[in-house]
């Protein structure tokens, strides 16, 4: 792996997306916040899965170009 | 740049959200991984150059990613979120005139001298080409600035977890310090700039949703617009340099001369060119094309920040049902400027994202704390220690030297966090504590790169003397106001502007007295002057690059953008 920094922050998003992707599928995210006042007038999609998947897809980008890397 | 909310300290019940269990996983998995790269950083770091300048093997992007990111506390991120909703699209000043410039200045112009004279440090160039006076005056000021707002950042975290999420102030302070102190001490600047980098992915990935998601919300930009004049009629938000014609006519009364003259000319380029924070992370590139490559690709990166700072700010003043106030009138139930960031992450983000909002910024403190603590350990142990307290020592001994600094100066940080706690008002200070040094220091510094005939006497004087007569401006204008108008040119200045023309003010007398002085004392006979001033110096052209590798090409698109932006945003 040497000191290439596309490792750690492959691994590091890859590990977010899937968390946050299976996260998004599982379960049915309710508000978190104490003041629903904040939170009016938004309509909530399922935006964990989504970003999830993007952060997962740039993870594993980011791994396989430092991955290849390390090879040559 | 305005300070978290303190009053809210007092109202346990009033935290802004009740974190998931998914929430503490993903801010586990961050201290985690931080460490396992502290660990895993170890085997690299031996030598001293290893420890403190990264083995000097970091390409453009790396250097150039924690260049910027070292620069992106949290601080500033929540600070500047709340300042846009102050005084609208303003605030985006100090992201473009108040640093494009100044990047692209320190990679053309000033890089080869700080690399090729393969100097350590910005006091460490300066030992080189002065001598010792003028190297142990800024590396004194440096040190104790930056543990203090190493300090700073460990007890403005502590108060934004407890307001976000209700967090013990000890439990935050020690848990993240510890973290902190391991992985530096450990890896070195290697760790540091690691992590920074991955802070730099977090933060974007964490807080993208939230401009993305509001514009959505809020109709474009141009739905934005109608809202806030809406909400807010009479005030102009979302022009950047149009009221700046009067002092009066904007709400942080300044003039367009303060901004460019004392913001874009002195301030940004006193901090990004001679604060050592960022610069380290410069120096540890890889070759001389590298260096000064990495501050023009930080550039580009830079310009993009308001994106995920200020247009939050932008959209609280289009979206919320309620408006914030500032920290002096807050009331139970109420919310500052400062929180507007945390806010709109509440707003937008469930369980899961609002966990990754959390973690990056957490990210961008610890980091922070991460890069003034490497910085002390340098600047102590090789431009204090080495040169007055034990010259010739092994490798080794300055390399254990600098990791028993690291913690040492940790837990002088966690004091001053909680020095800090206690008298608050002591941040008001730390600003313009800071602006006391670095215009002078940026005159010390570009007067010695680009002339030969400056001597370490007018050096030395110079510096003391801009220091020292900023010190005294200040002052005055607390004691008697009406030198305000005299300072800042205008009785209706308010504090911003105050500190850019006294910038001004301080780097024109460090320039006058340096220059006075060099001229009636003699240059020392040996002076070695290769690799440290224009003229005797030998720097590699880049004619023989293609073009599209040359930084300077880079620097010219930079500033090209940079243009562009303040065009459309008018």
């Amino acid at each position: 792996m040497g000191l290439d920094i596309r490792f750690p922050i492959g691994i590091i998003l890859t590990i977010y997306g899937l968390v946050l992707a299976i996260y998004g599928v599982v379960a049915d995210p309710a508000s978190p916040v104490s003041d629903p006042a904040i939170a009016e007038n938004v309509v909530r999609l399922n935006i964990d899965m989504w970003w999830g998947v993007a952060m997962l897809v740039f993870g594993l980008f980011m791994s396989a170009l430092a991955f290849r890397a390390s090879r040559r | 740049m305005s300070l978290p909310p303190l009053a809210l300290l007092s109202d346990p019940s009033a935290r802004i959200m009740a974190p998931h269990a998914v929430d503490f996983v993903i801010i586990v998995i961050y201290f985690a991984m931080v460490l396992a790269i502290g660990f895993y950083l170890k085997k690299y770091t031996t030598t001293g150059e290893d420890f403190f300048l990264a083995g000097r093997k970091m390409t453009a992007w790396v250097a150039g990613l924690s260049f910027v990111s070292a620069n992106l506390g949290t601080l500033e991120l929540m600070g500047w979120a709340g300042s846009a909703y102050q005084y609208g699209i303003l605030a985006a000043h100090w992201y473009w005139i108040g640093a494009i410039p100044a990047m692209v200045f320190l990679g053309i112009v000033m890089m080869p001298f700080y690399y090729i004279s393969k100097t350590h440090s910005v006091p460490g160039y300066l030992q080189l080409r002065f001598g010792e006076p003028t190297s142990a005056l800024s590396a004194v000021s440096f040190a104790f600035m930056t543990i203090l707002m190493s300090g700073v950042n460990m007890f403005s975290m502590a108060l934004v977890m407890k307001v976000m999420l209700g967090w013990n102030l000890n439990v935050s302070i020690w848990v993240s310090s510890i973290t902190v102190g391991l992985y530096v001490t450990l890896g070195g600047l290697f760790s540091a700039i690691f992590n920074e980098v991955v802070q730099f992915f977090l933060i974007w990935f964490g807080a993208m949703l939230i401009p993305i998601l509001g514009l959505i919300e809020a109709g474009g930009w141009s739905g934005m617009v109608e809202r806030i004049q809406h909400n807010f009629p009479g005030q102009d938000f979302t022009h950047l340099w149009g009221p700046m014609a009067h002092f009066t006519s904007n709400p942080m009364g300044i003039h367009w001369t303060g901004i460019v003259f004392g913001l874009g000319m002195t301030i940004s380029m006193g901090y990004w060119t001679t604060d050592f924070l960022v610069v380290q992370r410069v120096l540890s590139a890889q070759d001389l094309r590298a260096a000064k490559l990495a501050p023009i690709i930080g550039s580009f990166f830079k310009m993009a920040v308001p994106f995920i700072v200020i247009l939050p700010g932008l959209l609280g003043l289009a979206v919320l049902p309620f408006k914030l106030v500032p920290e002096s009138q807050l009331q139970p139930g109420m919310h500052s400027y400062n929180e507007v960031l945390p806010l709109m992450l509440a707003r937008y983000c469930g369980p899961g994202l609002l966990g990754l909002g959390i973690t990056a910024l957490l990210a961008g403190f610890m980091s922070g704390m991460a890069g003034n603590v490497s910085a002390f350990s340098t600047v102590w142990t090789y431009d204090l220690y080495r040169p007055f307290l034990r010259k010739s020592a092994p490798d080794a001994h300055y390399v254990a030297m600098g990791r028993w600094c690291t913690m040492i100066g940790l837990l002088i940080s966690i004091g001053a966090a909680y020095v800090v706690m206690q008298f608050a008002s002591i941040m008001d200070y730390v600003q313009a504590l800071f602006s006391f040094f670095i215009a002078p220091l940026f005159g010390t510094v570009i007067l010695g790169m680009m002339f030969k005939r400056i001597t370490g006497a007018g050096a030395f004087c110079g510096l003391l003397a801009g220091t020292v007569s900023s010190i005294v401006m200040f002052v005055l204008v607390k004691t008697n106001p009406s030198a305000l108008a005299v300072i800042a040119l205008s009785s209706h200045a308010k504090a911003l502007a105050e500190n850019m023309y006294r910038a001004l003010w301080s780097w024109l007398i460090c320039v006058t007295v340096t220059l006075v002085v060099s001229f009636l004392t003699k240059t020392r006979p040996d002076q070695q002057y290769e690799g440290l001033v224009y003229g005797a110096t030998a720097v590699p052209g880049e004619g023989n690059l293609p073009l599209l590798h040359r930084p300077i090409f880079w620097g010219g698109v930079a500033l090209a953008v940079f243009l562009v932006l303040q065009w459309v945003f008018w």
